[in-house]
């Protein structure tokens, strides 16, 4: 398979980055980076939720996403609920009913595969604030080419020219499919490929957010 | 969303500090906190950081047809944005006052003291001409927005490339990253705002304490719960006989020595400041 623009192979993620509380005043937060994408998130909660958005047996999760300089849309609205729906699979709900867990992703750097990027902050900002998960989530994207192949975690020019993006979130347990979402046209083959590479990859990411929450346990612990 | 609630004994320790000429963390009244800048990769990105606060600056330009009433001038807006991960009481497209009265104040420091050569941005009179747009987002309050938001809308300025176009006759050409290189923009001087915190200290017959004045340099949001007023000096670190703007939204009357001392500290800090700038 050809070498991709920047050298990487088919099957190769960009240098990531993942640093826990680089905000002070929300109760979680986490920093994400796929290469040149970048996206910070920041959580609060649980906490009182307002009247009309309270639920009695479980807690309720918003998201806002936020881009840089331009204004929200429908991409923005679209990625919210696909987040928003992916945590409240993930989160342990029924341990704080009447509460509201806050979450907002603001792109810092817009690279390519923004989406992906962003659930892992969400995720990773979750367990920094300390709200129970069921298990850890991990996110990838995939380009599909017009040439057959299939880039994983494609940067902005790859995406460009893809005949589809794939975002697939990925469970820790088990390696289910909390989320996948599909942009474009694609052969079912194709598309079942894309997934087990995203499966595959995401192990990386698991293996990148442990040792990240590792640091930060050691580090709690050295202040104690 | 609860809103942010500062408790009694906070207030009170506050003042009590500030009553005997010290601060909760530790610096003089006149301090300043530490600040970090972070220049991004494509220009016109910055997120600054200023003690715990941080904000995150994008320039953009797209070209347009100028006012009617000013053919041959470019435009600028600025919008800062409350980001819901800043602070406990922030909620996602809520109108903010405080942000609001903090971005008024940066208008007139960047905009209206013609900081931005308007008419540099001219491209065609009459017919086309550059809007600048500058998007300022509150990531972290942790105090002193003004002065965070105002270094972070200067660094993005001063690293902000457009695209050069060229136009010969009646045919205009807007030329890519590639073609040519980027222009910078012209400013005429750099405005960096320096907020001061007063807190008035109420007197204590019992404890023979009589009124007091205080004024804090650079507050914290601590601080800025616990204190009566604020007042905000633009100055220049280049040109050090000018201000920019002076911002004192009722609260605490102050007396014009007050005033007079916080302008001098006000261009002291702006020419400390000067050297993140240019550095």
């Amino acid at each position: 398979m050809a070498t991709r623009k920047d050298g990487r192979t088919a099957e190769q993620l960009r240098a990531m980055i993942c640093e826990l509380k680089p905000l002070n005043q929300a109760d979680g937060s986490a920093r994400f980076q796929f290469g040149s994408t970048q996206v910070i998130s920041g959580v609060f909660g649980p906490r009182e939720g307002r009247a009309s958005n309270r639920d009695s047996d479980e807690s309720t999760i918003t998201v806002t996403w936020n881009r840089g300089a331009r204004m929200s849309g429908p991409r923005e609205k679209e990625y919210e609920g696909i987040i928003r729906k992916t945590l409240e699979a993930l989160v342990v709900r029924a341990q704080d009913p009447l509460c509201v867990i806050d979450v907002t992703v603001q792109e810092m750097l817009e690279g390519g595969s923004s989406l992906a990027a962003g659930l892992n902050a969400a995720v990773v900002g979750l367990v920094e604030a300390g709200v129970a998960l069921h298990s850890l989530c991990a996110a990838v994207a995939v380009a599909l080419l017009p040439d057959g192949s299939a880039a994983l975690d494609p940067d902005s020019e790859e995406e460009a020219g893809a005949e589809a993006v794939v975002t697939v979130a990925v469970r820790a347990s088990d390696n289910a499919i909390l989320a996948c979402t599909c942009d474009g046209a694609v052969s079912e083959v194709r598309l079942l490929g894309a997934v087990q590479a995203a499966t595959d990859a995401s192990k990386t990411i698991f293996t990148l957010v442990r040792m990240a929450l590792e640091q930060r346990l050691e580090t709690e612990q050295r202040c104690w | 969303m609860a809103p942010s609630i500062t408790t009694l004994s906070e207030q009170a320790f506050v003042a009590q500090a500030a009553r005997e000429d010290q601060r909760v963390d530790g610096r003089r009244l006149q301090d300043h906190r530490r600040i970090k800048a972070q220049i991004g990769v494509q220009p016109g990105n910055v997120e600054v950081q200023l003690g715990t606060t941080r904000i995150f600056a994008v320039v953009s330009a797209s070209l347009v047809t100028p006012y009617p009433e000013k053919p041959s001038e470019g435009m600028v807006v600025i919008d800062l944005a409350p980001s819901p991960m800043a602070d406990p009481s922030y909620e996602p497209n809520r109108w903010n006052e405080d942000l609001r009265e903090a971005r008024a104040v940066l208008q007139r420091a960047l905009i209206r003291s013609r900081a931005i050569d308007a008419e540099a941005l001219c491209v065609v009179n009459g017919q086309l001409a550059w809007s600048l747009r500058i998007d300022l987002k509150v990531l972290d309050n942790g105090g002193n927005i003004i002065d965070c938001a105002c270094l972070a809308a200067t660094l993005a300025l001063k690293h902000f490339r457009h695209n050069e176009v060229s136009v010969e006759g009646d045919k205009v050409t807007v030329h890519t990253l590639e073609e040519r290189r980027p222009v910078a923009l012209t400013l005429h001087h750099i405005p960096l705002c320096v907020s001061f915190g007063l807190m008035e200290l109420p007197s204590d017959e019992n404890k023979g304490l009589g009124e007091k004045l205080v004024v804090l340099a650079d507050p914290t949001n601590v601080e800025e719960k616990c204190m009566q007023g604020r007042l905000t000096v633009t100055a220049s670190g280049k040109d050090s006989a000018m201000l920019y703007g002076i911002h004192k939204h009722g609260g605490a009357p102050i007396g014009p020595e007050v005033v007079l001392r916080c302008s001098e500290q006000a261009v002291q800090r702006a020419m400390e400041l000067d050297e993140v700038v240019d550095g």
